[in-house]
């Protein structure tokens, strides 16, 4: 039977590595917010503490029920990040998670309200098929259905879109806000006046502003998508180095950058890569990159295979002198080809963005040129090349 | 002489029928199972499109609805849109003096997205945890809402 249209979402399938990195991270996250809450709920079962409970007459948490509520989260925690009965880890978790939001007025915090979310759709998702236990157990598979990846994906905009739109008000476009609340600010106002020191606080909340916005929108364009993994990584670096609570900040940046996994095109071989495999140091290279591709998106071919070229188009002698990763979307040689492959891969994709900035560039294509100049072309290493394009 | 061709003929089509009927009876069978399977997937499929719709509704209308309100509200990714003021908190002792409390000591943690009737409730609670005071005054900026709570004998009931 045919779907219709509206349900081809429905039956579309997504890559789940990338999913289940983030089910780790988001985890991980989870994990690293139990310290504060432990605080907080110390302080709210204190005598003297005011309760501010949603609804009245809700049961209070008592100072038996503290370590309980932890002792669940950190176990769920783990048992979810190592994918142990991943579905049902994932959802005491999402439930203690939800609850301290609920809890009472004092309890709630974005980021955790954020996490119960996060960690409910990648229940939903089946994030344990790989790397995680369940997988070790039961067979490893290679997608997931799609429509809860798009639900993550949609939340992502949804969070930076009204996190933008929310600050749209005179309060904070006035710089205030940020100057209470990065302390870095009253420092330079020492140095360079308060008339400075206000006009730089403005211009940082409109940027602020504009960074979320299209944050919002951007990374839904392959062709914007390393412009937004670096502003990403910008807006949270920045937030987390220079504001407080510094840890809570923390898992809120880790939440997010477990989202941002989600858009990258992580569809299994769909890159070719050609590289010289007659230079050990150019195998030292490849060797590492395949040990870091854990999503396997490029397929490595050393040039010495007869079939490569003509398959994909290019001469021995373009790999001989560089580097070559073609993609659906074109080729990339050099510095460039080795920039594009770190965007791929998972431990790389956040930072690798900023080797296109200019200058940046432009040193790392001449520090490549020096590096394959004297390169070593006499010691031929073995390597496993995938021969089937 | 008997007509062993046409006898030949007919024992065929009767197999033939007898054959068919046979294959189309297995049919009827499997098809009221293949249109319950066919059936539950419609099902499966129309539940999570529902549970599609709603998610979304609910995580883009609920913020979209707390903009409406004053900064800064829950549930709406307000983070960081308004500044933080700290609660000014002066109790009054039966001597008559005055002093600063932190309002650290009576909340888990100071939000400023507390529903507007928090102050006079932790008004309330103050009166109820240090008996020895006559009266609290609360001060929140920006806004300047202003209580004094007297920590009268039915304020402590």
């Amino acid at each position: 039977m045919n779907s219709p249209e509206l349900f081809s979402l429905l039956a579309a399938r997504a890559p789940a590595a990338p999913l289940a990195l983030a089910r780790i991270t988001v985890a991980l996250a989870a994990l690293l917010h139990v310290p504060p809450s432990w605080h907080v709920l110390e302080q709210l079962v204190q005598p003297t503490t005011l309760r501010l409970p949603y609804v009245a007459g809700m049961l209070p948490v008592t100072a038996t029920a503290v370590p309980v509520v932890l002792g669940i989260w950190l176990v769920a925690g783990i048992l979810f990040m190592l994918g142990w009965r991943t579905r049902w880890t994932g959802s005491f978790l999402a439930a203690i998670l939800l609850a301290m939001v609920l809890f009472d007025e004092q309890t709630y915090s974005n980021h955790l309200y954020l996490l119960s979310l996060v960690v409910t759709l990648l229940v939903l998702a089946n994030s344990g098929v790989i790397f995680s236990l369940d997988a070790r157990q039961r067979g490893l598979e290679a997608t997931v259905p799609a429509w809860p990846v798009f639900l993550l994906q949609m939340q992502l905009s949804i969070v930076y879109g009204f996190a933008a739109v929310s600050k749209l008000n005179g309060v904070f476009l006035s710089g205030l806000v940020l100057v209470m609340q990065v302390p870095p600010l009253s420092v330079v106002h020492g140095l360079i006046g308060t008339t400075a020191v206000a006009l730089l606080a403005i211009g940082l909340s409109i940027l602020t502003v504009v960074i979320e916005a299209m944050l919002a929108v951007w990374f839904w364009s392959a062709a914007r998508l390393p412009v937004a993994l670096a502003l990403g990584l910008l807006l949270h670096s920045g937030t987390v180095l220079l504001m407080t609570p510094r840890l809570e900040l923390a898992v809120f940046s880790l939440t997010m950058f477990a989202l941002y996994l989600l858009f990258l095109d992580a569809r299994p071989a769909s890159r070719i890569v050609v590289w010289n495999d007659s230079s050990s140091m150019c195998a030292v290279w490849v060797r590492w990159l395949r040990r870091l591709d854990w999503f396997h998106i490029p397929t490595f071919h050393g040039s010495s295979n007869p079939e490569v070229c003509p398959a994909t188009g290019v001469t021995l002698e373009q790999t001989d002198m560089t580097l070559q990763l073609i993609e659906p979307e074109g080729r990339y040689v050099g510095f460039a080809a080795l920039g594009r492959i770190l965007e791929l891969l998972p431990i790389s994709f956040l930072w690798a963005p900023l080797l296109r900035l200019p200058g940046v560039r432009q040193i790392g294509e001449r520090l490549y040129r020096w590096y394959v100049a004297r390169r070593s072309c006499d010691l031929q290493v073995p390597l496993n090349t995938d021969i089937s394009l | 002489m008997r007509n062993l061709d046409r006898e030949f003929k007919a024992g065929r089509s009767a197999l033939m029928s007898i054959a068919k009927s046979r294959k189309s009876s297995k049919e009827m069978e499997n098809k009221p199972l293949q249109a319950l399977v066919r059936l539950g997937a419609q099902l499966q499929d129309w539940a999570v499109t529902a549970f599609i719709l709603l998610w979304l509704t609910i995580q883009i209308g609920v913020p979209l609805w707390q903009l409406t309100n004053p900064r800064a509200t829950r549930f709406g990714w307000q983070m960081y849109a308004v500044v933080k003021h700290p609660l000014q908190i002066t109790a009054v002792r039966r001597d008559g003096s005055r002093v600063q409390l932190t309002a650290s000591r009576y909340l888990a943690y100071f939000r400023s997205d507390f529903q507007p009737g928090y102050i006079r409730a932790l008004g309330t609670h103050l009166c109820r945890v240090e008996p020895s005071l006559q009266a609290v005054e609360l001060l929140q900026q920006p806004e300047g809402a202003f209580v004094r709570q007297s920590c009268s004998i039915e304020t402590l009931q």
